[in-house]
C-alpha cells in the first residue's frame, strides 16, 4: 500500500511540478505583398542607428510572402526594422520601415 | 623622474603661499554648435539645441604669470516624447498612447590656464575638457537604457572683469564665455552594438560666476 501512495505521489510530482511554464517566443512574423520578383533586403536598426543584425538579403517571388525575424539575442529597446525592396524587371527602389519596441 | 615631479612640487607650493583662492558657484545657458546626437533618427524632429547648466569652480594663481582654473559643470536635456508607442487590446484597439523619453546628461570638467589681458582684469583661457556623458532612453515601467560614455576635447574662454564685488574682494561675480568641443572616447557599451555610433559635442555657453576669495579670509 506505502508503495502505491508513493508512485502515486511520484506520478503526481512528474505530472505537476515538470512543466515548465509558457515563455513568449521572441521571434515575430513579416508579412508583405511584392508586386513583382524582387530582391529585398532586411535589417534591424537599433536607437544608436548602429544595423544590429541582416536578416536577409535574397529574391523573392511576386505575391504574398511571411518571414520569421528573430530576437532573442537583442537588448531591449528601441529598433526599426528597415526593408528595401528592389524590382527585378522594373529595378525600381521601395523602402519602408517599422518601429520596433522590444521590452524583455 | 622624482628629481621633476619634486621641482613640481617645491614650485607649486612655493606660489601657493602667495596666490589667490578664488572658489566659484556659476551658471550658464549652452547652445549646441554641434550635436551628433541631432543626426540620429531618434532626435531628427527633435534636435537638441540648448542647454541649462550649473557648477562649481576653483581658481589660483599656479605661477605668477597665469591663473589655473577647474570648471566643473552639470547639464541636462530633455526630449519627452521621441518615441509615442501606442498600447492596443489583442483586437488592435487603441487604449493608450505611451512615451519614451529621451535625456542627455552632461559632467563637464575643464581645467583652463588663465590669461590677463594687458591693464585689464579681463582673462581668457585655454585648456583640455572632460566630458562624462550618461544618454538614455527611458520607457517607464519597461525599461532605462543609460548609456555611460566618456569624452576628451578642448575649450576656449573669456572671462569678464567683476561686475560686481565687495569692498575687499571677498566676493565678486564675473560673465564668462566659453566655446568647448569634445568627442567620446570610450563607451561602457555592455551588450549594445555601437559599431558606427559616435558622440561629438560642440557647444557654447554664456553664463554668470559667483567668486568667493578664500586668500581675504
Amino acid at each position: 500500500m506505502p508503495t502505491r501512495i508513493f508512485t502515486l505521489f511520484i506520478f503526481f510530482v512528474l505530472l505537476i511540478g515538470c512543466e515548465s511554464s509558457d515563455i513568449e517566443d521572441p521571434s515575430t512574423a513579416v508579412s508583405f505583398y511584392l508586386s513583382e520578383d524582387s530582391y529585398v533586403v532586411m535589417y534591424l536598426v537599433n536607437h544608436y542607428d548602429v544595423r544590429v543584425i541582416e536578416y536577409f538579403k535574397k529574391e523573392f517571388s511576386k505575391g504574398s510572402q511571411q518571414v520569421m525575424i528573430k530576437m532573442d539575442d537583442l537588448a531591449e529597446g528601441a529598433y526599426t526594422l528597415h526593408m528595401e525592396v528592389t524590382g527585378k524587371y522594373s529595378k525600381t527602389f521601395t523602402q519602408k520601415t517599422i518601429p520596433i519596441i522590444l521590452v524583455k | 623622474m622624482m628629481k621633476t615631479i619634486l621641482v613640481f612640487l617645491i614650485i607649486l607650493f612655493s606660489d601657493f603661499s602667495f596666490s589667490q583662492h578664488l572658489v566659484g558657484v556659476n551658471s550658464s545657458i549652452g547652445f549646441f554648435l554641434y550635436n551628433s546626437e541631432n543626426d540620429l533618427q531618434l532626435l531628427k524632429k527633435r534636435t537638441l539645441y540648448e542647454y541649462y547648466a550649473f557648477g562649481l569652480s576653483y581658481e589660483t594663481s599656479l605661477l605668477s604669470t597665469y591663473n589655473i582654473q577647474i570648471d566643473y559643470s552639470y547639464s541636462k536635456s530633455t526630449r519627452n516624447g521621441v518615441i509615442k508607442p501606442i498600447r492596443t487590446d489583442e483586437t488592435g484597439n487603441q487604449l493608450e498612447v505611451l512615451d519614451i523619453d529621451y535625456y542627455l546628461l552632461n559632467h563637464n570638467i575643464d581645467l583652463i590656464f588663465l590669461f590677463q589681458f594687458d591693464d585689464s582684469e579681463v582673462q581668457w583661457g585655454l585648456g583640455p575638457s572632460m566630458v562624462i556623458t550618461n544618454r538614455s532612453l527611458y520607457f517607464p515601467g519597461f525599461f532605462n537604457d543609460i548609456l555611460a560614455s566618456s569624452g576628451i576635447g578642448v575649450c576656449a574662454t573669456i572671462e569678464s572683469f567683476p561686475i560686481f564685488r565687495t569692498t575687499q574682494d571677498l566676493y565678486s561675480a564675473r560673465i564668462y564665455g566659453k566655446i568647448r568641443y569634445t568627442k567620446a572616447i570610450w563607451f561602457d557599451t555592455g551588450i549594445r552594438k555601437l559599431d558606427t555610433y559616435e558622440q561629438q559635442f560642440f557647444d557654447s555657453l554664456i553664463g554668470v560666476r559667483f567668486l568667493f576669495n578664500l586668500s581675504k579670509l
